[in-house]
């Protein structure tokens, strides 16, 4: 199954992703024990598409997204960005391919240089790479600010003057400006309010009508993910449980988890009674998840052989796969 | 293009930064001379009661807030947090604030709780009425400080957005909660605060209260810390429980469980609760009475029907449709509000959503709208309303 | 699909829109964040006091000189001997052949050349060997705050440097920088210093007005610990921020990471600290100079001038001339003081937080 998708439509395809994490007992000792932050996700993303990565904090969707880009290395398994598997490039072809996938970050506050007018923020590493002439590089930055909603009068400024939208602004703009054709939006409107999330995801969305980027939109959020996302991936400690495309997701939810997930959203309507699925406990810590499958403590379903034997990912609909015993024993 | 010539107010900079220092000093030496007036208002001690009791416009209210200033008297300026708020919280109903970051929603609890950061931050003017449990009633701004002690914590309990750091991490879970019983009910020995420590944890949930009292904060997740602060803030029975942004620092499915747990609670103890969230969802959910705040004013208040039913002010409207959920239609783009928050210092003396609103008027730039009445239970501070709450016609509109 | 909006994109940002260039360059207040430090700084009184001290010091020491020379024509080293006409008075006691005690007293006048007292020609007088006060002052002023200068500076560059490699190659280089500093951490600073003072001073081959350069060689080498511990940490703060990841993933070299994004985020503290060791290193240069192991005799130094007071020496000069003492005193402490005001307000403007 895992074989055919080799294929052109698909500029990011993610193969049996490890991160562990060791855990030293002692200062210099060697450790045996680590922490699976990511533990064997697959998944594949179509050009021009938006890939949702939903999941609760600790799951291990911000490594993912991290691991992808190699800021931090490869556990195991492979990462095939447009053909070419980043997990074994060099240095060297890694920083040269760099500008092609891009990231925008959860907090605008941490994510701009304070030392650095906004101008170079956005045009650093544009020179870097010379992706246009140099006497085109001034009229080239400021049409990316004007794109990404930005005056041309930011050109000389500094971030502490800005609010957390503007800033967002300008961080999706550092990032379209290298012209990728891949970015991972790793929480990008967690930290900013109501009415200017909706800005900024219309913003996106707007670059991503001109440009065809193909985005990676990790989030925990999940009405956004509805909104924006044509396939979505949902994580529960450092695993991939369900995937498939958006609607059959949301429409027929297989796994318990998501169903519960799912459920505990929230409704902005005072009539409607959702029939809330309330899941008991804690999400188990990651240095020592549960055996077999790792949902089972808080599943209101677990059967014996949840603990015995881990689910693998099943395709039960078209584009549309679950890991969960539920399934597989019908 | 529109942007020309706003050099010094462009959208969504900060203007404070532009204040020369010559400016700045003349600010803080003003300050400093109202901030030294208020303070030694509030140093008063051994105050005679009648000073600060005071009488119930409605007797079924734990808490009435009147036309309440709060102000931040900073380098830069004046921010007026709070400006004008009015508000009743009745007995056993859970009331909701709903605002963006620096709509003073949270300025408004700390109010209430006489816990604005100073000595900048002082309550200006106006009026908070509390009903306490012997049947007095206390005006809230002008109490002295030695005698509010008693109320907070034991009468009024809060909840705050942050398990993690509400907590003192040196101490352990039931030296804390002890403490609170200890320092509240008089006749309380040390072991029947432990038992009642222990009925607070198992009445939160937590499956293995025992456990959980002889352990640190840092051994527990952020959910179950989460439980800890509402056994605590249940602790002594309150009247009234104040949760800034309870849900906001957990996962959804830890969220549902708290808001779960907050309901039921409300119910067992018949107190009140005003919860304040930035979350549209939370609220339609808990809340029985939602006000909606921008930038220091109520510009909405009503039951939750009402506000989710028939909103009648732009902004309200727009921050429910801006929401992404099944009310958008497949490749519809999400409604936006324009702009940016305002910034807090030097605000217009007019509709301060007049620069965001889509429905903007002439007379918008004219002075701030009064709150118009739809129902008894329904405001709406707007001018494209008439006096009876009906909506003005289009060349009505046009006029002005 | 991809190619063709490639293309478009290409369109797109060819056609230069003139308008857009003019507005970028119109006139307007950037404020930078240097110019909201400055800002901060110069709204606290204290660090204005102390901006003021620190002018007042550097003009006397650096430009004084010059006028004195000027005017009168005054050098370091020059001896005035100065004749006055002084009171001796000698006392004694003596046990008389009928076994009484008797005293002796015999009052008589004699001339002193030195020591002259404060005039409209010296100042502050002369001191025991003739030189005039205030001339030496200046004198010492330039040599403390040479001093002080180029061993934060050095100290900083050497703290730069290794903290630098330490925090941003971590592992084993950490490892190895951060025990190197734990170990001159754990040196004591002054007794070492006095046994290499008195070592230099029995080499023969070294000059005695050099020594000091090896003082300052070797304060430099215990000083340096504190400015790579202060780097380190910034860096291992620094590089956890998103915005080196966003520098990573933008694929900015590894010098530039380093040299426009690390670097200039730890100046602040590094400035605060450097700016409240200066203070350390007069100090310290003072104390040596007072022991006689700084600043060799015949040059000025504040701390040898204090030295003349010494109580072991007799009380003559602590007793009856301040003027010999009291103002290079009174010169350290505000050369010291206001740098300590500097670096506290330093600190408030970075980092506003920090106040209150």
């Amino acid at each position: 199954m895992k074989d055919n998708i080799k294929n052109d439509d698909y500029i990011l395809i993610v193969k049996n992703l490890k991160k562990y994490y060791p855990i030293s007992k002692f200062a210099l000792g060697k450790s045996k024990a680590y922490v699976k932050a990511v533990d064997d996700v697959s998944f594949s993303i179509k050009r021009g598409t938006t890939m949702g990565l939903v999941g609760e904090s600790g799951c291990g969707k911000t490594t993912v997204g991290r691991t992808i880009l190699r800021l931090h290395e490869v556990t195991d398994g492979q990462v095939i960005f447009d053909g070419k598997d980043l997990s074994q490039v060099s240095p060297r072809e890694l920083r040269k391919m760099r500008p092609q996938m891009q990231m925008i970050f959860q907090d605008p506050y941490s994510s701009l240089s304070p030392r650095m007018p906004v101008g170079e923020i956005i045009g650093e590493a544009v020179k870097q790479h010379k992706i246009v002439p140099k006497e085109q590089y001034r009229s080239y930055i400021l049409k990316v600010m004007r794109d990404c909603g930005l005056q041309p009068q930011y050109y000389y400024r500094y971030p502490h003057e800005f609010s957390g939208g503007q800033r967002q602004r300008i961080s999706i703009a550092r990032a379209v400006a290298l012209n990728p054709k891949f970015i991972i939006c790793d929480e990008p409107l967690s930290a900013l309010d109501v009415s200017i999330q909706a800005q900024i995801i219309n913003l996106m969305k707007d670059l991503q009508e001109r440009y065809g980027y193909t985005y990676l939109f990790i989030s925990h959020d999940l009405s956004v993910v509805e909104y924006i996302s044509d396939s979505i991936g949902v994580m529960y400690l450092g695993s991939m449980i369900e995937i498939g495309d958006k609607k059959r997701i949301f429409s027929n939810p297989m796994h318990p988890y998501t169903k519960a997930l799912l459920s505990a959203v929230p409704v902005s309507d005072p009539d409607v009674k959702m029939n809330r699925i309330i899941l008991k406990g804690d999400i188990p810590s990651p240095v020592n998840p549960p055996s077999g499958c790792k949902f089972r403590t808080r599943c209101p379903y677990a059967m014996p052989i949840c603990a015995e034997k881990a689910p693998v990912l099943k395709e039960y609909e078209e584009d549309h796969r679950v890991a969960c015993h539920l399934y597989s024993q019908e | 293009m529109s942007f020309l010539n706003n050099d010094k107010n462009a959208e969504g900079v900060d203007s404070s930064v532009y204040l020369t220092l010559r400016e700045e000093r003349r600010i803080s030496r003003e300050n400093a001379k109202i901030i030294k007036k208020y303070e030694r208002e509030k140093n008063r001690k051994k105050v005679d009661e009648k000073e600060y009791l005071t009488e119930m416009r409605d007797p079924s209210n734990v808490v009435e807030i009147e036309n309440l200033h709060t102000y931040f008297y900073t380098d830069v300026g004046v921010v007026k947090s709070v400006n004008g708020v009015s508000f009743d919280i009745p007995q056993g109903k859970i009331v909701g604030v709903v605002g963006e970051s620096g709509c003073g929603k949270s300025v408004t609890s700390l109010s209430i709780m006489q816990l604005v950061p100073g000595p900048t931050g002082q309550i200006v003017e106006g009026s908070i009425r509390y009903k306490a449990s012997d049947g007095k009633c206390y005006e809230i701004t002008k109490m002295p400080r030695d005698r509010m002690l008693k109320i907070r914590g034991k009468d009024i309990a809060m909840i705050f957005q942050e398990p993690m750091t509400s907590l003192n991490p040196v101490f352990k879970i039931g030296y804390q909660m002890d403490e609170v019983v200890l320092l509240h009910e008089e006749e309380s020995t040390p072991e029947s605060a432990k038992k009642k420590s222990i009925e607070m944890l198992k009445q939160v949930g937590i499956a293995d209260p025992e456990k959980v009292y002889a352990s640190y904060p840092h051994e527990l997740s952020g959910g179950m810390r989460q439980r800890v602060m509402i056994a605590m803030a249940l602790i002594c029975n309150p009247r009234l429980i104040i949760a800034d942004e309870p849900t906001t620092a957990l996962d959804v499915t830890i969220q549902a469980q708290i808001l779960e747990l907050l309901r039921e609670i409300k119910e067992k103890i018949n107190g009140s609760i005003m919860l304040i969230t930035h979350d549209l969802g939370v609220i339609a959910e808990m809340a029985d009475i939602v006000v909606v705040m921008y930038a220091g004013r109520i510009i909405e208040q009503g039951t939750v029907k009402e506000i989710f039913h028939s909103p009648k002010h732009p902004y309200t409207i727009g921050l429910m449709k801006s929401r992404p959920g099944r009310h958008i239609k497949e490749g519809e783009k999400l409604y936006s509000i324009k702009g940016q928050v305002p910034n807090p210092i030097n605000m217009p003396d007019y509709c301060y959503f007049y620069n965001r609103c889509d429905k903007a008027m002439r007379v918008c730039s004219q002075g701030y709208p009064d709150l118009i009445k739809f129902s008894p239970t329904h405001y709406a501070a707007c001018y494209l309303y008439n006096e009876d709450g009906s909506e003005k016609s289009a060349e009505e509109k046009e006029r002005r | 699909m991809a190619m063709n909006n490639e293309n478009e994109k290409k369109l797109n940002y060819t056609d230069i829109d003139e308008h857009m260039e003019s507005e970028a360059e119109q006139h307007f207040k950037v404020i930078s964040p240097g110019r909201m430090v400055a800002k901060r700084f110069f709204k606290s009184k204290l660090s204005i006091a102390g901006l003021v001290m620190i002018i007042f010091v550097f003009l006397f020491s650096f430009v004084g000189p010059l006028i004195v020379d000027v005017t009168w024509g005054y050098k370091e080293t020059q001896v005035f001997k100065i004749e006055r006409v002084a009171d001796m008075i000698t006392t004694a006691e003596f046990a008389g052949p009928d076994g009484k005690t008797y005293s002796y007293y015999d009052k008589s006048q004699t001339v002193l050349l030195f020591k002259a007292p404060p005039s409209a020609s010296h100042w502050l007088g002369t001191d025991t060997s003739g030189f005039d006060i205030f001339t030496r002052l200046m004198y010492g002023g330039r040599i403390s705050l040479t001093i002080s200068f180029i061993v934060i500076f050095i100290e900083t560059f050497l703290g730069i440097i290794l903290g630098g490699l330490a925090g941003y190659y971590g592992k084993w280089v950490d490892q190895v920088i951060m025990r190197i500093v734990d170990i001159f951490n754990c040196l004591p600073g002054l007794p070492i210093l006095l046994i290499l003072s008195a070592t230099i001073s029995s080499i023969e081959s070294i000059k005695a007005e050099h020594r000091i350069y090896y003082l300052m060689a070797f304060m430099t080498l215990m000083g340096w610990t504190g400015a790579a511990r202060i780097v380190r940490g910034q860096i291992l703060m620094l590089r956890e921020q998103e915005y080196m990841m966003a520098a990573e993933t933008t694929g900015i070299s590894a010098f530039n990471r380093i040299f426009k994004h690390l670097i200039p985020n730890t100046m602040p503290q590094l400035i605060v600290s450097a700016t409240l060791g200066l203070g350390g290193v007069i100090l310290y240069e003072s104390t040596l100079s007072y022991l006689g192991l700084g600043v060799p005799f015949p040059r000025a130094a504040w701390g040898s001038m204090i030295a003349l007071a010494d109580p072991s020496k007799g009380q003559e000069i602590l007793a009856y001339y301040p003027n010999m003492w009291v103002p290079a005193g009174i010169l350290i402490v505000v050369t010291v003081l206001g740098f300590s005001f500097i670096g506290d307000g330093l600190r408030d403007a970075f980092d506003p937080r920090m106040k209150r």
